[in-house]
């Protein structure tokens, strides 16, 4: 460290001008801690206080304001905000309000502005201050933008060996195989974990390298940030289920959703900020549906609000030959849905009915996935004013409804953590079939919580349903689509028919005591002894009373 | 009178009743009807409304969106929707399914699914 302290003050210092001294009057900032050791910073100039961006490519007439706007919106950061700008040596210097909104922007580098290719870079403070010096000079900006590139080339190059050194000197002769552990890599070798191209070497090498890998560990390494941890995406590192980001600086919920497209089984945030925030446990539970573990404890029903309703209980069917019907059903649509959707044309008849209905929230991100089909086609009757709208978004018949889910998006369901109700209509064949789930959009990587009902009726022999394995043919149909939202963790369910009924306060069987008295001409306290010892249901208490009142088992002492 | 007339005015008038003293659903639901509430099933008027009535809740402020059906025998409504219970600021989200069947020129409710969506 106080090597290359002491290196840096020295060449500015040869150099002298204002940049020197500034340099001077911060001789521990480096690229690495630049998140940290701002309160040394006693330095006055404004622009000082914020990150920079370094645009390169542009000619000084380019309109700033709509670069800026360009790259917010590239960068899918409408809340990002620059705090001036520019223009010194054919560069943009714009700074960045929030460091961490940094590696997003630098993640743009290479991308095409008004047909130029612009290349962005944080600024790296040590070639701005000697800029200054050199100012105006062509050439010599032209040499110095190439060293600077170098330079971060040699950055990038380094954190590599040193991930891969790390790797190789702790993992690979680890008794663990299925942890990676990057613990205080920040402050022993002053990796950047809030940098996007340090984090997408970093998952480069572990799915190279760590391939029996199912944790990763990123405890003591002062992330603020989890926009680059999206970067994982891109690899294939499904079987990295838990992530320990122990003793870090995350303060904010919305980090999380950079991880929302992961299925998680374990995550650890303890002595992070965001720990402190309310409901935090819920919160993150709801995001992560998957998620067991949160915080070394495991995720419960406690972990979400009491409700004056009883929790969801499981799937209910009336008869199990029925249920297993059904499910056998479901699974082939949904299969045939997910991966080779014109399979499902079959299951349909020309008489089918198909209609949609689509809701939004307030938080949900109405840009995102594709919204707008389900807009489009959506047939809530409450809000639909136009009468000839709701008839042609009500599908009729195979074609109509194959040609509409062709429109719909991919998809990928998560049957297994559907609700389902089945049951046969009383007095007809028609097995009606309820799901609750929730499906992932695979190319927008959206999660969409969904209603569905299937009217079905038993395939007929020869159909050309029964031709294609269908065991049902599909007579209605309507799908509800809204914002994911998770399903709470569902009761036990248990071999008892019933749970033993609680008793009912005082005033409630005051009331039913009441009701009793009317219909029976019993005594007050003698209808409450009767609905006492029928646990307090009326019904059974009434019926109790007739037939011992038809036995003469009554005393008259006991009626009004 | 047009499905999507029955449709509207079933839903209209099954949540006033509902909303405002849940006793008269005996009204609407039949000996042969079956409701299923939150994966439980009961079936026949009695046990019904019987149900219904012992929920512990009174006052419901409802939010709905509907779509119905013509299905072979009558009609299917859909109904999703938010309620809020006894003045709590938080609503549920809900999806309910009502299954009409048309009987000597009547409409009948022969089933009633219903499920909470709890976030």
């Amino acid at each position: 460290m106080s090597g290359r302290g002491g290196r840096i003050i020295k060449k500015r210092g040869g150099r002298g001008g204002g940049g020197g001294g500034r340099a001077q009057s911060n001789p521990n900032r480096n690229r690495f801690n630049v998140f940290v050791n701002r309160s040394n910073n006693n330095n006055n100039h404004v622009d000082d206080s914020y990150q920079r961006i370094c645009i390169s490519n542009l000619p000084s007439t380019t309109d700033r304001n709509d670069l800026m706007d360009f790259l917010k919106n590239k960068a899918y950061k409408p809340m990002l905000n620059f705090k001036g700008s520019e223009y010194k040596n054919s560069r943009f210097y714009f700074s960045v309000e929030k460091p961490e909104d940094i590696p997003s922007l630098v993640s743009l580098s290479g991308v095409r502005y008004g047909g130029v290719k612009v290349f962005i870079a944080k600024e790296d403070k040590s070639s701005f201050s000697q800029n200054r010096v050199v100012q105006n000079t062509a050439p010599r900006a032209n040499n110095r933008k190439i060293e600077s590139m170098k330079q971060q080339q040699f950055t990038s190059n380094k954190q590599m060996k040193l991930l891969e050194d790390h790797i190789d000197t702790n993992y690979t002769k680890s008794t663990v195989p299925e942890l990676v552990d990057f613990s205080y890599l920040y402050t022993t070798k002053e990796i950047d974990f809030n940098d996007l191209k340090t984090i997408r070497q970093l998952f480069r090498l572990v799915s190279e390298k760590c391939k029996k890998a199912t944790t990763i560990s990123f405890t003591h390494n002062s992330i603020t940030s989890l926009s680059p941890f999206k970067a994982m995406m891109t690899h294939s590192l499904d079987n990295i289920i838990n992530f320990n980001f122990d003793s870090n600086k995350i303060a904010n919920l919305s980090e999380l959703d950079n991880l929302l497209d992961l299925s998680l089984r374990e995550l650890v945030f303890t002595n992070n900020p965001i720990t402190n925030i309310p409901n935090y446990r819920m919160e993150v539970a709801r995001k992560f549906p998957d998620l067991q573990y949160l915080d070394g404890k495991e995720i419960t029903a406690e972990d979400f609000p009491p409700s004056p309703i009883p929790p969801l209980r499981s799937n209910f069917c009336d008869s199990a030959e029925r249920q297993q019907f059904a499910y056998k059903f479901l699974e082939k649509y949904f299969t045939a849905f997910d991966k080779n959707r014109s399979d499902i044309i079959t299951a349909y008849f020309d008489n089918s009915k198909f209609s949609i209905t689509y809701t939004q929230d307030g938080s949900s991100n109405p840009t995102r996935g594709s919204t707008k089909t389900y807009q489009r086609f959506n047939r809530n009757l409450k809000k639909q004013a136009d009468i000839v709208k709701k008839t042609q978004l009500l599908f009729d018949g195979y074609d109509q409804i194959y040609n509409f889910f062709k429109l719909y998006p991919t998809t990928s369901h998560y049957l297994a953590s559907s609700v389902i109700d089945t049951f046969l209509a009383p007095g007809s064949q028609y097995l009606n079939v309820v799901i609750h789930g929730h499906y992932l959009e695979t190319v927008f990587k959206t999660k969409r919580s969904f209603d569905r009902v299937f009217i079905l009726a038993p395939a007929q022999a020869g159909s050309e349903a029964a031709k294609n394995g269908w065991e049902a043919v599909i007579l209605n149909e309507q799908l509800h689509v809204r914002p994911y939202v998770r399903f709470p963790r569902l009761e036990q369910q248990n071999g008892a028919i019933a749970a033993a009924p609680a008793v009912p306060d005082a005033q409630t069987q005051e009331t039913l005591a009441q009701q009793l008295s009317i219909v029976t001409s019993l005594k007050p306290e003698f209808a409450k002894e009767c609905l006492a010892n029928n646990q307090w249901d009326l019904n059974t208490a009434l019926e109790n009373f007739k037939s011992l009142k038809e036995q003469n088992q009554i005393p008259p002492t006991c009626f009004n | 009178m047009e499905p999507q007339q029955v449709a509207q005015a079933f839903t209209q008038h099954f949540y006033n009743i509902f909303d405002s003293d849940r006793r008269n659903l005996e009204q609407i639901y039949r000996p042969e009807s079956v409701l299923s509430w939150e994966g439980k099933v009961y079936q026949g008027k009695d046990a019904i409304v019987k149900h219904l009535v012992n929920l512990p809740f009174k006052n419901i402020v409802r939010k709905i969106d509907m779509d119905f059906q013509p299905t072979l025998n009558g009609i299917m409504i859909f109904i999703v929707g938010t309620l809020a219970i006894d003045g709590e600021a938080k609503a549920l989200k809900y999806a309910q399914t009502f299954n009409l069947v048309l009987h000597q020129g009547q409409y009948l409710l022969l089933n009633d699914f219903f499920r909470l969506a709890l976030e």
